[in-house]
């Protein structure tokens, strides 16, 4: 691939989201990308605007996994958080807190600082029209909030557990199910990633119970790698409370579909609008992400049970949902119904191609990435990426 | 009044019209509120009712569907159907349960007879084949259908399925798979006089996946009831997959709170079984003869030497995958390598692929035989997570690295591994994995799962 643009990565350095993209770049034969660490361009924007105006690529990725930088976001949030009636901490707070793994803070003013900076980015990117955004940081926004992207692709046509309109409180959460004779919905924070923040909420006759990755524990609340079913009723208002609070998408939980008796759902990475890669998600529960106990299933196995029109229709959704973003790259949570009558796209992820040990025709996914960003830009000579020449439609993105 | 609903997407709207000489009242808007009403007066009672069909036509295309006349009168429109059956056409589809033609003769003989279930077979066999909006609009108007019918084609156990005790796959127009289970602590419903019911429906009949989940959240989940309600219907000829035990532990109930209890029986009257999965305690399976099984899985805390034997001696030639959960001496688990040599040896087991010897406390003592298990070549997967592996066992395992190299997979997660050994493991064998390793304590090491 002599003569590819450069790459310039967004992302925490040390991280092997990071670390793991170098080394694909560095298999496919391209030098490695100029890495600009989140921690220091949250402190120094100059890091990037000051980079030249010449061909290249720009990735972004994730800013989990650091505590400097989630310091610098909940200080980035704090003026905008003020008044919404989620938690807040003012900065003078922040700068007192102790490391403390997994520990919940304000996740919505932390979401409100990551917006900031994602505007920042915006600026800086119309700054270089020669750079080729991988992923378009309002696309990112957009993607970093359920309730936006449950509505707007269910106005595409596409199919999503039903949202509960018109909860504010626990109080409103139980009469709106009751109107809507709804025994079980998800309670998720809309900015929450890796099922953090989120609880299943289900009424019953004689008490109603949350099952959450929350850990309530005397020094705060934390998230848990391990799924648990709160049953004491002030708890699980408590916890309910502070969902909400933080800005929630309630939606009726829909049974999944199961393999081999177990449930399952689906991560499909799609990459330039297409399905590149699956992984079966399978589980004993329905909450079914790996590091919670999830575990990767056998895509032989679900192929084997999923009806070929259910299938198509399923990739048909994908295939909408990617379209809808103007990314190279979204990862899309997908579950089929109980006894696959049908399928819902659950949610959608910006940062969802974290999937080690995957190969498709010998490239791993960062390596497959890689390939379709450069494939639409072989002579350097372009600025900006022109409108495929198939696809007239302005729902499409850049990507398809 | 007919009440049509539409949910689709963020759709939640109804639509209920009320007809009454020569004016109707229609009313609309979002469930769970009253609406809006409007009423329309014609010249006469004849234009009022074609008009008021034209818009049920209309609102039956856009795709919504009739609730019943009300709360209590679900299911009552069963009026002018009944229920036939022609036993030739049923030993048709029985001979050959993958062949949808047969389904489709059924279907249309039924239909020729006012069987609302012929209707059922022609639309779900319409809905496998189309797919988008088409397919979505048949499927909706089988469910539709199945509501309307509920009393013909559930009989009794329509309850349970409004109760969410009983959940059904409806397959060209029969029950393919039901999972039975109290849904939660508030159900009060004998799971074992259900599965009796459903396997007397004339809808189960070509019955294929069985799933149990809970059958009691007070005191201990006992399935002994439920095994001999199975039992003494009879069993089932078109039965392949059976799951006992789909709860969750620790929230629903304990492992060890669980009782399976001796299934014997009821094994000799599922000869067509192709997969089955228990979970629970005190289990016992007596000889084992299952000419189709191609899986078999038993995860528990404690299995009695009693068990661990009927495995290892089973018939079953053409198993292809075999999970076995030995679980924690503290919890009743008894046997070991020992007991497990015709397995190791591959005695019986031509078409094994994937074996796990899981969750056990023997892990080491078996890292000193698997390399020389006559099994092991022939399998693909080789699983030995959740048990006690020390990094001795893994050493042995590293000492003859070669053994295993043509695996697919060597799963040795949540053993007992520290973190030398951990490194060392994939060193040797790329492809084992090592993660979620638990705490290592020299005398105090204790299959993942027990209690």
């Amino acid at each position: 691939m002599k003569g590819a643009p450069p790459f310039i990565l967004i992302g925490n350095a040390e991280n092997r989201r990071v670390t793991l993209f170098q080394e694909a770049l560095v298999r496919q034969g391209l030098p490695p990308a100029h890495v600009v660490p989140w921690r220091e361009l949250l402190t120094t924007p100059g890091l990037l605007a000051d980079l030249p105006d010449s061909e290249a690529l720009v990735r972004i990725d994730a800013t989990g996994e650091s505590w400097e930088v989630e310091k610098a976001l909940l200080k980035r949030g704090y003026p905008d958080a003020v008044g919404l009636g989620c938690s807040v901490l003012s900065p003078e707070e922040v700068d007192r807190l102790p490391v403390d793994h997994g520990r919940i803070l304000a996740p919505r003013q932390h979401h409100l600082g990551f917006l900031r900076v994602l505007s920042e980015l915006e600026a800086i990117f119309a700054e270089h029209p020669r750079w080729r955004v991988l992923q378009q940081p309002s696309a990112i926004a957009d993607l970093f909030d359920k309730r936006i992207t449950s509505r707007r692709y269910a106005a595409l046509g596409v199919p999503v557990p039903e949202p509960l309109d018109g909860v504010t409180d626990v109080d409103s959460l139980r009469q709106r199910m009751r109107e809507e004779d709804c025994r079980e919905v998800f309670v998720k924070v809309s900015c929450g990633s890796s099922a953090s923040c989120l609880g299943i909420f289900r009424r019953g006759r004689s008490a109603d119970t949350l099952t959450t990755t929350i850990e309530v524990a005397p020094t705060g609340w934390y998230n848990s790698l391990k799924v648990r079913r709160i049953e004491a009723p002030e708890q699980v208002d408590d916890l309910l409370t502070f969902l909400l609070n933080e800005g929630s998408q309630v939606e009726r939980a829909i049974p999944k579909a199961r393999l081999g008796g177990d449930y399952f759902d689906c991560r499909v990475l799609m990459v330039r609008g297409e399905p590149a890669f699956t992984v079966v998600r399978q589980s004993q529960r329905p909450i079914t992400n790996l590091h919670l106990g999830g575990w990767r299933g056998d895509l032989e196995d679900f192929h084997a049970e999923v009806p070929a029109n259910e299938l198509a229709d399923a990739l048909e959704s994908c295939r909408t949902v990617a379209r809808a973003h103007d990314c190279l790259h979204v990862g899309i949570d997908l579950m089929y119904e109980e006894y696959f009558t049908g399928h819902r796209v659950l949610e959608a992820n910006a940062f969802g191609d974290l999937l080690p040990n995957l190969r498709r025709d010998g490239l791993t996914v960062y390596e497959w990435e890689i390939r379709e960003a450069l494939r639409e830009n072989p002579s350097g000579t372009r600025s900006r990426m022109p409108e495929p020449k198939t696809r007239s439609s302005s729902r499409y993105s850049r990507w398809t | 009044m007919p009440r049509y609903e539409f949910k689709e997407g963020s759709s939640n709207k109804f639509w209920e019209i009320t007809l009454s000489g020569n004016s109707f009242t229609t009313r609309w808007g979002r469930i769970g509120t009253d609406g809006q009403e409007k009423t329309q007066t014609f010249g006469s009672p004849a234009e009022a009712q074609k008009e008021y069909d034209k818009l049920v036509r209309e609102k039956e295309k856009k795709g919504y569907v009739i609730e019943g006349k009300g709360e209590d009168d679900e299911g009552g429109g069963d009026e002018g159907a009944e229920a036939a059956s022609n036993p030739e056409l049923e030993a048709a589809i029985l001979a050959d349960p993958d062949n949808v033609d047969a389904y489709l003769v059924y279907g249309d003989w039924l239909q020729s007879q006012g069987d609302p279930r012929g209707e059922l077979i022609a639309l779900q066999h319409a809905a496998s084949q189309a797919s988008g909006t088409e397919a979505s609009d048949l499927k909706r108007k089988a469910t539709a259908l199945i509501k309307k019918h509920q009393s013909l084609l559930l009989g009794e156990l329509a309850d349970a399925v409004k109760t969410e005790d009983l959940s059904v796959q409806w397959h060209l127009g029969f029950i393919r798979s039901a999972r039975l289970a109290q849904k939660d602590y508030d159900s009060g419903r004998d799971i074992a006089e259900a599965a009796r019911q459903l396997l007397a429906l004339p809808s189960a009949r070509f019955l294929r996946s069985l799933t149990i989940g809970m059958v009691n959240y007070d005191g201990e989940n006992e399935y002994g009831e439920l095994v001999s309600a199975l039992t003494e219907s009879g069993g089932s000829k078109t039965l392949q997959n059976l799951f006992i035990g789909d709860f969750e532990y620790p929230d629903e109930t304990e492992i060890s709170w669980t009782h399976l209890s001796d299934i014997s029986g009821l094994l000799k009257v599922l000869p067509n079984l192709r997969t089955l999965r228990l979970r629970g305690a005190s289990l016992e399976l007596g000889d084992i003869d299952l000419p189709e099984l191609r899986e078999f899985t038993v995860e528990t805390g404690g299995l009695p030497l009693s068990a661990v034997k009927s495995i290892a001696n089973a018939k079953w030639p053409k198993l292809e995958r075999l999970e076995i959960w030995f679980g924690s001496e503290n919890y009743g688990a008894e046997g070991g390598v020992e007991d497990i040599q015709p397995i190791l040896d591959g005695k019986g087991l031509p078409n094994l692929k994937q074996l796990g010897l899981r969750n056990a406390e023997f892990v080491d003592a078996l890292c000193k035989v698997l390399p020389s298990a006559k099994v092991l070549p022939q399998l693909e997967k080789l699983d030995l997570s959740m048990g006690t592996m020390s990094d001795e066992g893994a050493q042995v395992l590293i000492d003859h690295a070669a053994a295993f190299a043509h695996l697919k997979q060597l799963d040795v997660t949540e053993n007992t591994l520290t973190d030398e050994g951990q490194a060392l493991l994939p060193k040797a064998i790329p492809h084992a994995n090592v993660g979620n390793q638990r705490e290592y304590e020299e005398d105090y090491r204790y299959a993942a799962v027990g209690e």
